[in-house]
């Protein structure tokens, strides 16, 4: 652990490396607090980076509960244009199969107008014209200002712009207690998760934005916030089927949305109480695989025999509020909690709920108690500075044989031309399916915290296409042995990781071209080159 | 539950079940020689996925190097038609206009027609450095390259001439899609086809109306054209299937485009040229091997031959029909060369651009070519004939034109009677 | 079309199958959907590398005896297998390849991670240790080519050094490789051999080698000259004045296309019949006797033979397929030895032995083939798409794909 960090004393401590926390350090520093954040393992690794990547206008909570709609259409419309490099806006529909009733229609047009969302009812014809992978059967549609967002590439550039302004970031350290003296938080106990070392943090406010391990966290706090675990299944398929998001026009429910995201499309979710226990070690079983393959074929039919590559699971962070079973008509309300006049305990603040759309406004409320409570008056400003990357200066669009320009342009916006990219070597690809550079190795590591292969995938989606990893994980592992500095027997059990990690999502979903994949993988892998001798 | 959940993977040209093996890159003759080909895996099922996420994708530049002999497909264990996605791709995306050189590498048969009027004076001129050297500048048609002689009376006015009077004296009938090249360019072998067929008791018709089949127009931007061509020949050759006449070709190229490309890259439906369109080499071994036909040879025909797969045929998987038909004939001595691109690819090797890459990409078979020492290479495509012809001392034929030399006529037409 | 024999597959079996057939004045034809999996070669081929325990073995005759009773050296005859390997070496040399290595001890790859493992022959040029405690030199140099990713240098330099050989590495680069890298993804080795493969490239390449071998006793290349033949690296080795050798690269393998081309000639020159890019969809089974078959190229012709193999692969190779609901064996729907619940196919850990890789289609002490539980007499099956072993866990892949080759064909000759 860094010394300084130890020594100093900070404004606030923030818990939690995912959106909500990442956004909460970001605001924290661009009010002039010294900020720290403290992730256990590495940035997104809880449910920012489990879930569709959907950018919800709403609607799909219009009816049922009308303050998150409208919250998330006022957020939709924010992050459009503060993160438009993690953004993709194609719109989404809501359409009524036959055995659906259409009566919903009118009440969900109804409901998403009174949240302020736009609802344009159209033909059920047009609809198939626009996007033509729907399911033929339709009787309406619905159409609504849905798009994607890639979790991995907001959160990051909220680190970074936390950083800009003076935050600092401490990955794989996970609390393992806190410094309470006189009924007052004075900061945390740490463990360095890769090297075992104990240490302290300590900070005037600390603020919980753990997620769903937010409930571990108030225990050690001996406060009590009763979490919901709901665990939710998803799948990825090869390719883009549709390009636009497809919802079903009815109550949620399982598998309801299919979400067409980078290069490939994700159907989800399945909703399932669990255990708290498991959380840190969600798979995806084969009645879940079965729900959403049935139930996504009911969207777009083509999706039946469409190839998929893996099936991931998260956990959604919900307030628990009442014994519902389904965990659906909960609300996913932003709940922050000043446990000094909750529980009587100081310097303490847990901000959960709400949902990756409303990352930002969860920030903002969480930011802005911190700032009372330390006497500090300064607004909010992210709802109108653009993330690092989604600065308004457009980019020149390179025309031929730079795919990965291309590429790099879309994940890390205006920030693509300060990628490395002077030499042919720079310029050469790690990862083809994804069209992840030599460059892009390299700044990811130096400049998003990339130290591992688990995370450079995160940051740049090398190993995440057709193949998961076959040949550039190998190529990115020599790239980053160099680069990282790291000793050689690190970097190969760090590869011998990652081939395990990608094959944790591929085996529910193990059949045929995927399963024809993992063999030749593991014989590249296993049999080639013997990488099972580094496996722990 | 969906009664096909998961039990097979549909993609347009199979494209999903690519596993990024990289094979198909071992094979591709552009890739292997410049860098400035992102070879297909890349150019094919990697950027296809960019592509039907965004259609700015396309990079047309890239993609053009494609000589689309398909050898990756071959190639590949899993059955994706790569060349087929970067073909459908530039058909789909390209928003480039082709030129005056397109037009006129393109337009086989109209240029064909022009030019046979003029042939001696087209020929001159073609060869002529003067003229070469516009092209080379102005229309962007390499200079090296050896246009192709038109000759100066096109096949299908020999045959109304010459042959069709005397075709329907015969029981049994085929009808014959010559193609642009036995028309304006080399009607000998038309002209061979039917003496070999006449031996056998064949008597040949042509089709009521034979266009282009396409595969210069798609390559060349023209796929519109392509497919109104493409609709004509199926009509005639329904009509042909439907008066008992199967269809027969001597050129690899427009039988692959017709019977395994005009459904899914032009949207052509040619159940007919699947069913009833094929090769005359392998007509002509079927019926030899069922004991239908029986050939007899010219007892002091000797010669030494090289087979060449061309790139298509290797595609077709007929290869084998025109080399067993080459090895009947006694006094062949028969080598077979290993099968690799000559670096023509129909129209690309003439684009000025191109140029270089093609004759780098065939420079191999050139040197097995020479150092075979034979009378003649034999192969099945007539743009290889071409590159051969320009880039070898070798003579090259058809196999049909080998087994017309090589027939003893009047023996093997009483045979057959 | 009538043959003798149609094989289905033309990968290492298939090809060692119908070398042994069409030596023995057979009409042999090889139909093949693709290329194959020597293209993902290591330059070695194993009979059997590691026990149950995954401990190396160091003689793989003697150990096919403590074999389970499934796997196919147990049907080929414990007692057969020397004689078959023996024969499976003399038919890769009479193709024209070197090879070094001995039947009764294996010797030692070394894998693009720096990882020894046995194996049984390897392609002349590769380095390999006698024994796994490491490689004959003290002090190497490892050259790799400038911007070449898929030769993991800093893994084989560790690799090495922790068998307490000195270890160096090195890039160098000429301009014709610099220019290839301008492709940015196609700097591979295939593409890298076919820029050396002229003498002056050749020359280029080994002056550099020769400038920075300093004390070094020998060099080390990653595996990328050499894709037709071997005469390249004959060149090499004339110019560069300390020995040489080559470690293997990630695929496509360069010497695995020289493996697979010359089978592919020799099998050729001595009459055999190669369909390349053909796939076999079908064909007809009566009396317990395949009649013929059918492919996607030649639609209406049917190809007959008295005897037929299926050399078709496992998954990877689309030998076995696989869906939401069974694994099944593509062509003819053959019985196939695997679980009917998917759940059981897999084992969650990667590194554990997966079960899917011991499938493949059943078969008899004669490796014929059953359908619907009767055995088709002329239908054999041998290599990947046999059932009963994991090729990775025990390296015996390749011994697999030849050893069962020349068994099956030993049997159809004797019929």
């Amino acid at each position: 652990m860094n010394a300084d960090i130890s020594k100093k004393h900070y404004d606030v401590i923030v818990i939690g490396g995912g959106a909500t926390g990442a956004g909460t350090a970001r605001d924290c520093a661009m009010r002039g607090l010294s900020t720290l954040l403290i992730e256990r393992y590495d940035f997104t690794t809880g449910a920012t980076g489990r879930n569709h990547g959907l950018l919800h206008s709403g609607a799909r909570y219009a009816v049922t509960d009308k303050e998150s709609a409208t919250e998330c259409i006022e957020e939709n419309m924010i992050l459009r244009k503060v993160a438009r490099h993690c953004v993709e806006e194609h719109d989404g529909l809501f359409i009524t199969l036959p055995e659906d009733d259409l009566g919903y229609q009118a009440k969900f047009v109804e409901s998403c107008l009174a949240a302020g969302i736009r609802a344009d009812i159209i033909d059920p014809e047009e609809a198939k014209r626009l996007e033509p992978s729907v399911n033929p059967t339709l009787i309406g549609a619905v159409r609504v200002p849905d798009g994607s967002i890639d979790p991995f590439r907001l959160t990051i550039s909220n680190v970074l712009d936390a950083e800009r302004h003076g935050a600092d970031m401490l990955t794989y350290h996970e609390v393992t207690g806190l410094i309470i003296e006189n009924g007052r938080v004075l900061g945390v106990n740490l463990r360095n998760n890769l090297t075992g070392e104990q240490s302290e943090a300590r900070a005037d406010i600390t603020v919980n934005a753990a997620g769903i391990w937010g409930t571990l966290i108030a225990k050690m706090a001996g406060v009590t916030v009763n979490m919901f675990p709901a665990k939710g299944s998803l799948l990825v398929f090869s390719h883009r089927v549709n390009n636009m998001v497809i919802n079903r026009c009815r109550k949620p429910a399982n598998a309801d949305i299919l979400v067409p995201g980078d290069v490939i499309t994700v159907i989800g979710t399945t909703s399932d109480r669990v255990p708290i226990e498991t959380v840190d070690d969600m798979r995806v079983t084969p009645e879940e695989v079965e729900v959403l393959l049935t139930e996504g074929a009911q969207l777009a039919p083509a999706l039946a025999t469409t190839r998929i590559l893996r099936a991931y699971a998260g956990v959604r962070p919900l307030v628990a509020s009442d014994n519902d079973p389904s965990g659906r008509s909960i609300s996913r309300g932003i709940v922050c909690l000043d446990h000094e006049t909750r529980d009587g305990l100081a310097g303490f603040v847990t901000i959960t709920g709400g949902k990756l759309m409303t990352y930002r406004l969860m920030a903002e409320i969480a930011t802005n108690m911190v700032c009372k409570k330390l006497n500090v008056d300064k607004k909010c400003e992210t709802a109108t500075t653009p993330l690092p990357g989604a600065e308004t200066t457009p980019v020149e669009k390179p025309k031929s044989h730079m795919y990965a320009f291309n590429a790099k342009v879309g994940r890390h916006g205006t920030y693509a031309p300060s990628i490395d990219s002077h030499d042919e070597i720079a310029n050469s690809l790690v990862c083809e399916c994804e069209e992840v550079t030599v460059g892009e190795v390299k700044y990811a590591v130096e400049k998003q915290h990339a130290g591992t292969l688990t995370q450079l995938r995160r940051r740049t989606r090398m190993g995440m296409g057709t193949c998961q990893g076959e040949l550039c994980a190998l190529r990115a592992a020599g790239v980053m042995c160099n680069v990282c500095k790291k000793s050689v027997d690190d970097s190969a059990a760090d590869l011998a990781d990652f081939i395990n990690e990608r094959w944790k999502g591929m085996y529910p979903v193990g059949w045929g071209s995927t399963l024809n994949e993992a063999q030749l993988i593991s014989n590249i892998y296993q049999g080639l080159c013997g990488l099972d001798n580094f496996a722990k | 539950m969906a009664e096909n959940l998961q039990l097979y993977s549909i993609s347009e040209n199979e494209l999903e079940k690519c596993l990024k093996c990289s094979i198909c890159t071992v094979y591709c003759p552009v890739a292997g020689v410049t860098p400035f080909y992102p070879g297909p895996k890349h150019a094919g099922p990697d950027g296809e996925r960019y592509r039907i996420k965004d259609a700015s994708f396309f990079d047309e530049k890239a993609l053009k190097m494609c000589l689309n002999c398909k050898r990756c497909e071959v190639a590949c264990p899993e059955g994706v038609h790569i060349a087929d996605i970067i073909q459908s791709a530039r058909i789909k995306y390209s928003k480039h206009k082709p030129g005056l050189r397109e037009f006129t590498l393109a337009n086989t048969d109209l240029v064909g027609s022009i030019t046979t009027l003029a042939a001696p004076v087209a020929n001159f001129a073609t060869s002529f450095s003067p003229v070469k050297a516009t092209l080379d500048t102005i229309v962007k048609i390499d200079k090296h390259r050896t246009f192709p002689a038109y000759a100066s009376q096109k096949f299908e006015t020999w045959y109304k001439k010459h042959a069709a009077a005397e075709q329907d004296k015969y029981e049994k009938q085929v009808s014959y899609f010559h193609g642009c090249y036995v028309n304006y360019n080399y009607p000998q072998l038309g002209k061979e086809l039917i003496k070999v067929m006449n031996a056998i008791g064949y008597g040949v018709k042509l089709l009521d109306k034979e266009k282009c089949c396409g595969v210069p127009l798609v390559s060349n931007g023209f796929a519109t054209q392509a497919k109104k061509h493409g609709e004509i020949n199926m009509a005639s050759m329904r009509k042909s299937v439907a008066e008992g006449r199967p269809i027969l070709t001597t050129g690899t190229s427009c039988t692959l485009m017709m019977r395994n490309e005009y459904d899914h890259l032009l949207h052509i439906d040619n159940k007919v040229a699947q069913e009833h369109l094929l090769l005359a080499t392998r007509f002509i071994y079927k019926l030899v091997e069922e004991g239908k036909v029986k050939l007899a040879f010219r007892e002091d025909y000797k010669k030494r031959v090289c087979y060449h797969t061309a790139c298509h045929m290797e595609r077709l998987g007929w290869t084998i029909y025109s080399t067993s038909l080459v090895k009947m004939i006694p006094g062949i001595d028969f080598v077979m060369l290993d099968s690799m691109c000559c670096g023509i690819a129909g129209t690309y090797g003439f684009k000025k651009e191109n140029y270089p890459i093609s004759q780098k990409i065939g420079e191999p078979l050139f040197k097995q070519i020479e150092e075979a020492k034979v009378d003649n290479v034999i192969t099945d495509c007539e743009t290889c004939k071409w590159q051969i012809e320009m880039s070898t001392s070798a003579k090259v034929l058809n196999p049909i034109s080998v087994l017309a030399e090589a027939i003893d006529y009047e023996k093997t037409k009483a045979l057959n009677q | 079309m009538k043959f003798d024999n149609i094989i289905i597959g033309g990968g290492l079996s298939g090809l060692t199958c119908g070398i042994t057939l069409a030596k023995a004045g057979k009409k042999v034809a090889v139909i093949t959907a693709g290329q194959s999996t020597l293209h993902f070669c290591s330059g070695s081929f194993d009979l059997l590398g590691y026990d149950a325990e995954g401990k190396a073995i160091e003689n793989p005759v003697e150990a096919v005896a403590q074999l389970k009773e499934s796997h196919p050296y147990k049907k080929a005859g414990v007692e057969n297998i020397a004689s078959l390997a023996q024969d499976a070496a003399a038919i890769l040399t009479e193709c024209g390849l070197k090879l070094k290595g001995d039947i009764k001890r294996n010797h030692y790859r070394i894998t693009p991670m720096g990882v020894l493992k046995p194996t049984w022959l390897t392609l002349e040029e590769y380095l390999t240790a006698d024994s796994a405690a490491g490689v004959a030199y003290k002090k190497l140099v490892v050259a790799n080519i400038t911007g070449f990713h898929d030769f993991p240098v800093e893994f084989i330099a560790e690799g090495l050094r922790k068998t307490s050989t000195e270890v160096e590495v090195k890039t160098l680069s000429i301009p014709a490789l610099k220019e290839r890298r301008c492709s940015p993804s196609e700097m591979r080795s295939a593409n890298i051999s076919k820029v050396l493969s002229t003498e002056d490239t050749l020359q280029e390449i080994a002056d550099k080698l020769n400038s920075i071998a300093n004390d070094a006793e020998a060099i080390i290349l990653p595996a990328i000259i050499g894709i037709n033949n071997d005469e390249n690296i004959a060149i090499l080795k004339a110019k560069v004045n300390k020995p040489l050798f080559v470690i293997a690269t990630l695929p496509p393998s360069v010497p695995g296309v020289r493996v697979q081309k010359a089978l592919r000639s020799y099998f050729e020159k001595i009459g055999g019949v190669f369909m390349m890019g053909n796939k076999v969809c079908g064909g007809e089974i009566e009396d317990g006797k395949v009649k013929h078959i059918e492919t996607t190229l030649l639609p209406d012709e049917q190809l007959s033979a008295d005897n037929y193999i299926l050399a078709t692969g496992s998954f990877q190779s689309e030998g076995l397929m696989s869906n939401y609901v069974k694994v099944y064996e593509p062509v003819l729907d053959l019985d196939v030895d695997a679980s009917d619940k998917r759940t059981e196919w897999v084992d969650t850990m990667v590194y554990n032995a997966q079960p899917y890789m011991e499938y493949g289609v059943k078969t008899n002490n004669v490796f014929q083939t059953q359908k619907n539980g009767s055995t088709i007499e002329n239908l054999y099956a041998i290599g990947s798409v046999l059932s009963g072993h994991n090729a990775i866990k025990q390296a015996d892949g390749t011994g697999v794909s030849m050893v069962t080759a020349i068994a099956v064909a030993k049997n159809i000759l004797n019929k």
